[in-house]
């Protein structure tokens, strides 16, 4: 898979989770996710239907956010619709979720892709925590507030959601 | 698969079934004192560190409390598995439609409701995975008969208990504060402490008690309290701090969170204990004098098996509330069709758990309470767990849980899809949308970030204690891959622990709704499918309830005064075997509503005091004419032991008469006696011949923390400076030094 690729991989998913290219693929970084998660999700998908959800992407890129996701996630390509959705999962849980049936793998079988893509997810980030079982936290935290969302994800919060 | 035909004997002082907290504690206290123990543990070794479990955990995708912890159950195959188990993956085959269910789980569950709590078969047992809340029962809870008419009497109160649950804290660690625990009648000794602070409120016990402390709910007064956990606030004791990750169970990755692995490892440390891993028990042989030796079973990952025998003069079975009258029922003979122990027919009867009514809400916008941070529970409301409603309907508390609702619904997982998919499978996306991009991360954040539960530990108590309804027997054709009959479960809640659901459901309402202004999503309709047989769903009052495991074995062999209904004494030893003692939570006869792993522990330090005085109680003469006398008791300085005269008079003076071991209380010994200021003629103790006196009296409790013999002397004048010093003393005591506390 050339670089190219994977940058679009990483921008499109920027653009369906919401979460800054630069936070999904930090520029130093020794976990390696990135390329980790473009070859689940080749596999999930099947080849063809991954590079079909890529050069669909190439043709929007350029368009805000909500074009892209609007434009990927209403595809009537199901397996593009359906494939990106496990991808925004595969972010979000670290755990891929069969969108189809693929070879082997049956629609709604769901694997935990490693303990890194565990313990990086980002769905604990969004809710201004860590995974349970990997904390980096000390003694006490937890009787005090979080840090806020926007340091945790590059977003910010809900008006009035924050105390 | 072979099995060796050499028969292994294998012997030691005493014979310990189970390397699980009861079977920890038993080991280590036998082995200060200095016996040798053999544990027969059915699973794996303790492993050298907590990494492979880690990795298991962390790439289970049900990450259940048995996800990290070995075998790996790929296939349900529990009639090939050497030492399998309980498992959630079993629970919810069992609750399907699956034609092959009753093969594929290893409980055989034929009630009408499901056994909804498992286990594991490991070093260090299911303490891998408990939760670390150190509760006490409440005095109530052991005089339910008495006070409620209800359920069976302990054959011990609260107050028989107050030193050992004092031990059992001090061994495991626990942090709390004794001001939040005094309550319902529990007591502290004045003075105590617990071994370290408390662990400090999460933010979702902050807004719960903002919104709960002060106000009245059925005359009762609610407050979020503090819970007493096994997990360190305070490093003092070589493990780390408590880091908060959020998953006390299935496992703490750095042991923050006590377990018996640590007490175990302090039994290896004493140099007379021993185990044998992959050794499952299989049949207890008894004569007429007590048992004979425990047959086992050793198995090799490669299939290879080995039979053996344990014999000792004590024997031991630690083994929870499934496996022990498992391998009671299964140890048959002519004699005893009924198995062993169990002259009574109350092996297996009574198995109880404390059934969870779980309920969950959603605060209101701009109002989060940041789940999913801190251990998974740090406060509860107790106030509800007595009270006169318990001659009617079981009690429960409350435990407030920290992990959003990761129980109740599986999330974050649940939510996130429900948000990407536009479905509504968590309860949180009832408009189904469909989001990405930052709209996904602000409504995952608003949703995840006001989740909190309540889970009601409910009281399960049987109509008629004496003809239980939830049993545990032989499951008659299904074996493991040993060929050993495996449980059979009969399980089936009664109207008053039903009752107790129905006043859970209104009290979680009434906190969820009025009290905190939050969305209820506890589903108070779970579907009953009446062709898919026993659930953990059950119509009562015209409504349907669901219930969850607590994780909670008790009953099955429990304890009492009389041995025509109980299957072990006050002392936790067999009515019918006098060499063997049975342990753990199954000798509860009541469940009250406390988690029940301090109690476990603290009862088996007092069954341990009972083994090793078994075994090691000395008698010594003391006599009045003379100084120190040493009696052949070496005094570890760890181990709790007494001295107690138990007959004789002696003088130290014979013009004042003879006294007992009180001294004459009229005579205070004066500089140059044994013991200055105590009564003359009293019984005085030291440990080595430099030890400080103490006084013994009647009964003394021996001091720790000093090595040595142990020696006793009269309270008189040693060096004759006032007269006659010992040489008119006349008369001796007979002293007995045995294990255990005042």
């Amino acid at each position: 898979m050339s670089d190219p690729n994977l940058q679009n991989f990483i921008n499109l998913s920027a653009a369906l989770t919401g979460l800054a290219a630069d936070l999904l693929a930090p520029a130093l970084d020794p976990i390696k996710l990135p390329p980790l998660f473009l070859a689940t999700a080749q596999q999930g998908m099947g080849t063809a239907a991954f590079s079909n959800l890529l050069t669909l992407y190439a043709s929007v890129k350029d368009q805000t956010p909500a074009q892209i996701a609007s434009a990927v996630l209403g595809s009537s390509d199901a397996q593009i619709a359906q494939g990106a959705r496990s991808i925004m999962k595969l972010w979000l849980l670290g755990s891929w979720y069969q969108p189809y049936d693929q070879g082997n793998a049956h629609k709604g079988n769901v694997r935990v892709v490693s303990d890194q893509a565990y313990k990086e997810s980002w769905a604990w980030k969004i809710a201004q925590s860590h995974p349970m079982g990997y904390s980096q936290y000390h003694f006490g935290y937890w009787n005090e507030q979080p840090p806020t969302l926007k340091q945790f994800t590059g977003v910010d919060a809900k008006e009035g959601q924050q105390p | 698969m072979s099995t060796l035909n050499t028969q292994n004997i294998e012997t030691a002082d005493v014979i310990v079934v189970g390397a699980g907290m009861a079977g920890s504690v038993m080991a280590y206290q036998l082995g200060l004192a200095g016996l040798k123990v053999l544990v027969l543990e059915s699973g794996p070794a303790i492993p050298p560190n907590r990494s492979e479990y880690l990795e298991r955990f962390y790439t289970a995708v049900l990450k259940a409390p048995e996800s990290p912890y070995p075998p790996e159950q790929t296939e349900q195959t529990p009639a090939k598995q050497f030492a399998p188990r309980a498992t959630i993956q079993d629970l919810i085959t069992a609750g399907s439609d699956d034609p092959n269910k009753v093969h594929k789980s290893y409980l055989v569950q034929t009630g009408k409701q499901l056994f909804a709590s498992t286990y594991e078969r490991v070093g260090g047992g299911t303490m891998w995975h408990w939760m670390g809340t150190a509760l006490r029962l409440l005095p109530n809870d052991f005089r339910m008969q008495s006070v409620y008419k209800v359920g069976v009497d302990w054959p011990i109160s609260y107050d028989d208990l107050q030193t050992a649950y004092c031990r059992a804290e001090e061994e495991m660690g626990v942090s709390a504060d004794v001001a939040s625990q005094t309550y319902l009648g529990v007591t502290f000794p004045q003075g105590y402490q617990y071994s370290m602070h408390g662990i400090p409120p999460s933010l979702v016990d902050q807004g719960v008690g903002k919104a709960v402390d002060g106000t009245q709910y059925q005359g009762i007064t609610l407050k979020v309290r503090q819970t007493p956990a096994g997990r360190n606030s305070q490093n003092d004791n070589g493990r780390r701090v408590c880091a908060g990750n959020t998953s006390c169970t299935p496992i703490c990755p750095i042991q923050a969170k006590y377990d018996a692995t640590v007490t175990m490892a302090k039994a290896l440390d004493t140099g007379n204990v021993r185990i044998l891993y992959q050794c499952v028990a299989s049949k207890v042989q008894v004569d007429a004098h007590g048992v004979t030796g425990i047959d086992f079973i050793q198995y090799q990952n490669n299939g290879t098996q080995q039979n053996g025998t344990a014999q000792g003069k004590r024997y031991v079975i630690a083994a929870h509330a499934i496996e022990t009258p498992k391998l009671l029922l299964n140890s048959t003979s002519p004699d005893r069709p009924n198995g062993v122990a169990n002259s009574s027919g109350q092996v297996g009867k009574s198995l109880a758990d404390h059934p969870v009514y779980l309920a969950w809400g959603l605060m209101p916008e701009g109002k989060p309470l940041f789940p999913f941070r801190g251990p998974l529970s740090t406060s509860g409301i107790e106030d509800m767990r007595d009270g006169p409603f318990r001659s009617q309907r079981a009690a429960w508390r409350i435990e407030i849980g920290n992990e959003g609702w990761n129980w109740s619904a599986n999330d974050p997982y649940a939510t996130v899809c429900d948000f990407i998919d536009g479905t509504n499978e968590g309860g949180a996306n009832p408009d189904k949308k469909t989001l990405s991009g930052v709209e996904l991360v602000r409504q995952l954040n608003s949703v995840l970030t006001r989740q909190f539960r309540l889970a009601f530990l409910i009281e399960q108590v049987e109509k008629d204690p004496d003809k239980a309804l939830c049993r545990v027997e032989r499951a008659k054709g299904f074996t493991d891959g040993l060929g050993l009959t495996r449980p059979q479960i009969a399980y089936e809640l009664s109207d008053y622990t039903k009752e107790g659901f129905k006043q859970a459901r209104l009290a979680a309402t009434h906190i969820i709704t009025k009290l905190m202004g939050a969305t209820e999503l506890t589903n108070l309709n779970p579907k009953l499918d009446p062709k898919a047989g026993a659930q953990t769903v059950f119509e009562y009052d015209h409504q349907n309830y669901a219930f969850y495991g607590a994780g909670h074995l008790m009953g099955t062999y429990r304890m009492g005064s009389d041995r025509r209904y109980s299957v072990v004494d006050k002392d936790q030893r067999s009515w019918d075997h006098p060499n063997l003692f049975l342990v753990g939570d199954g000798v509860f006869p009541s469940t009250g509503t406390a988690n029940p792993t301090l109690t476990i522990t603290a009862l088996t330090f007092q069954a341990a005091d009972v083994v090793a005085s078994d075994l090691l109680k000395r008698t010594v003469q003391v006599q009045a004419n003379q100084a120190w006398q040493g009696t052949g008791v070496q005094v570890n300085g760890h181990s709790w032991q007494l001295a107690v005269c138990t007959g004789g008079q002696w003088t130290a003076n014979p013009g004042t008469g003879m006294v007992g071991a009180a001294g004459n209380p009229g005579l205070t010994a004066k500089p140059g006696y044994t013991l200055p200021g105590q009564a003359e003629g009293a019984l005085i103790g030291r440990i080595g011949p430099s030890g400080a006196p103490f006084l013994v009296g009647n009964q003394a409790q021996l001091p720790r923390g000093q090595q040595g013999e142990l020696q006793l002397c009269i309270n008189d004048d040693l060096a004759g400076r006032y007269g006659a010093g010992l040489s008119d003393n006349r008369g001796s005591l007979s002293v007995e030094v045995r294990f255990g506390t005042v």
